[in-house]
């Protein structure tokens, strides 16, 4: 049983990054600016806030630090998508180069390290409390804020309405562009938050490309979860599982092949891609009614 | 003129993307010119160099013209790395299962190899974007990882060379190497430039070319049209895995005559900066993929010619270039606004 509940908790902790990851991809999207840029946002919060945590020797500091680094990020995209009307898939293409760009870059300059930062102590990293992080709680608060906002706030129909019909929000008298900005710099927030969550918290130090995709995959969750905060939440958590159980399967026997042989690591890498994959195209490709459709001016500079 | 503005933006363009970098380099406590100067020696410096600027280009090029094909279409190729690792895997296992056969087959079959493990993985993204409405950005991404984790197992594990701890393969058959062209270059790169010249001419003269660039330009129109826009979409995607795969027929027969693990620094993504800096241009793509070429060549050197910056400034370089052409619209209606005279009080009407 309690074997049960500590893989429950596992889940928990590898649903996080990706929740808040989706919950960012929710406030941009939903408000009209397609963000592949959520992994670059991530990588590069958990940059700042590792290097922050371990020069300040403050996990708090680290926290804030990484949430500022996804903001900074965030402008940059933000800029290029709503100020200039540029491509957002190729905006976020450049934001995410670019968060893959300056780690190594700085590390190599603050720490003469190629692309990581040094192992933080305990003291750096998020205290726990009751054996479960504040951040891991955090995600919820922030379900509850957004469910609030999303269903029963002038904002949370502001949002909407910037990503499904922005001419319609613009007759209101209502800034389409401000909606959308303040879309992009939450989904900066978060995802610079999730990034602290990877680097200070779960992990115990920065490495090169720690975020492993988890930014697209939280993307992927999003569309999974119909495009709602719970829905992306509740998508999230899946993936949380899946990862969990990737971990279970690490050093399990093949039953084929020689004995003693065990389900190659790479395969297992594999899986949670895989399933994304797997799941997008079962629940995204159904028939048409059942379909998850994305906001209709998703994308469309105004 | 048009061709005028458009070299005129993408000066500024680079000229953009370099002054960042030199923001950046003084960031960090460097010299720009003095990095500057290394990355330029480093890749024109020597006809050696240059051979190694050549060499890098050379998957760049192919890479670029792989995204090229699917951006007619209307489709975001961001898969091409992944592509290219399938292709050079399949070229891999064809190289070393027909070790003992001749030249003819080992080499026919690699090319086949390699541009069919590309348009395998290709077209999987093509077939989830046209049958199961997924996005092909998130379809290409998500197929990236899984190629990497697999060309990993395939390099460590079945065709492991048991005879070093190198992350390699084992070597192909001896009758199939094919010597370099020219110093480091490999006949790849004449080979690429003749490839990407005929698929763009035939883009522009064919009618499965048309059919691609109609339905890129408008699906509803090509529908009309009585153009299939899914299976367009399809071929497309396999089309453009399969240039991208050619990557791996470059790598394993005329360059390292095996696979080594991570070979490539990211030709797939590079391949993308290439594709929207050219704009379907051939000779853009030539000029970008050996910029970018240079660019990767020259970073290397920095390890050693510099005392803070590494090679990885060359990752900051080419996002800060991609972060300059998101831009592009905005630098181009700039060009034209000085060109018209406009930046300078001139009236429209006049």
């Amino acid at each position: 049983m309690s074997g049960f509940l500590a893989f429950l908790l596992t889940a928990l902790r590898l649903s996080t990054p990706l929740s808040y990851g989706a919950l960012g991809g929710y406030c941009s999207e939903r408000s009209g600016t397609i963000n592949i840029a959520l992994e670059g946002m991530m990588l590069i919060g958990s940059f700042t806030a590792a290097v922050v945590a371990h020069q300040t020797h403050s996990a708090f500091l680290g926290v804030a630090a990484g949430a500022f680094g996804g903001l900074t990020l965030a402008l940059l995209h933000g800029f290029l998508c709503i100020e200039l009307g540029s491509d957002q898939i190729i905006s976020g293409m450049a934001v995410n180069l670019l968060a893959a760009g300056i780690p190594p870059v700085a590390s190599k300059a603050l720490y003469e390290m190629s692309g990581g930062t040094p192992l933080l102590n305990e003291a750096e990293r998020v205290p726990q409390i009751f054996g479960v992080s504040p951040l891991v709680i955090g995600v919820y608060i922030t379900l509850g804020i957004l469910v609030f906002v999303h269903r029963s706030t002038r904002l949370g129909q502001y949002i909407r309405f910037a990503g499904e019909h922005p001419e319609a929000l613009q007759s209101q008298g209502i800034s389409v562009k401000r909606i959308r900005w303040i879309g992009v710099l939450l989904a900066g927030l978060l995802c610079g938050i999730a990034g602290a969550y990877l680097s200070i918290d779960h992990g115990g130090a920065f490495a090169r490309n720690m975020t492993a995709g988890r930014g697209f995959i939280a993307l992927a969750a999003l569309i999974i979860g119909r495009w709602t905060p719970l829905g992306a939440v509740l998508a999230t958590l899946t993936f949380g599982l899946i990862e969990a159980s990737q971990i279970l399967l690490q050093g399990t026997q093949t039953p084929w092949g020689a004995p003693g042989q065990t389900v190659p690591i790479q395969w297992i890498q594999m899986v949670p891609y895989i399933a994304t994959l797997a799941i997008l195209a079962g629940l995204v490709g159904g028939n048409k009614a059942r379909r998850s459709r994305p906001p209709s001016a998703l994308g469309r500079a105004f | 003129m048009t061709r005028l503005k458009f070299a005129f933006t993408n000066l500024l363009l680079w000229l953009l993307a370099f002054g960042l970098t030199s923001l950046a380099v003084k960031c960090v406590g460097d010299s720009p010119v003095h990095v500057m100067q290394v990355l330029l020696s480093s890749a024109f410096g020597t006809l050696e160099n240059l051979s190694y600027t050549l060499f890098y280009a050379t998957p760049m090029l192919l890479a670029g013209t792989a995204v090229s094909i699917a951006l007619e279409a209307g489709l975001f190729n961001i898969g091409a790395e992944g592509q290219l690792y399938m292709g050079t895997v399949a070229a891999a296992f064809w190289g070393i299962q027909t070790r003992e056969s001749n030249f003819f087959v080992g080499i026919l079959g690699g090319v086949a190899a390699a541009f069919l493990g590309g348009a395998f993985w290709g077209s999987i993204a093509g077939y989830l974007r046209t049958r199961r409405h997924v996005h092909e950005v998130i379809a290409t991404i998500m197929m990236n990882f899984i190629a990497m984790a697999f060309a990993n197992w395939v390099v460590l594990n079945p065709l492991k060379n048991p005879e070093t701890q190198n992350l390699e393969t084992l070597g192909i058959g001896e009758a199939f190497k094919i010597p370099r062209l020219w110093h480091q270059t490999t006949w790849g790169f004449p080979l690429s430039l003749i490839l990407s010249v005929v698929l763009l001419w035939a883009m522009k003269r064919t009618w499965w070319g048309f059919r691609i660039r109609a339905t890129g330009s408008s699906e509803s129109a090509a529908r009309t049209a009585g153009i299939s826009v899914t299976n367009t979409a399809l071929f497309t995607m396999a089309l453009s895995g399969g240039v991208a795969g050619l990557v791996g027929f470059n790598e394993v027969f005329m360059n390292s005559y095996r696979m080594f693990d991570g070979f490539s620094p990211g030709y797939g993504f590079t391949g993308l900066a290439i594709a929207l800096l050219a704009r379907g241009s051939i000779s853009g793509l030539v000029m970008a993929s050996v910029l970018f070429g240079a660019l990767h060549k020259g970073a290397l050197d920095l390890d050693l010619e510099t005392e803070k910056v590494t090679r990885d400034l060359s990752a900051v370089i080419q996002a800060l270039i991609l972060v300059a052409l998101a831009a592009q619209p905005t630098l181009r209606k700039f060009v034209d606004r000085v060109f018209d005279g406009k930046a300078f009080g001139r009236k429209a009407s006049s």
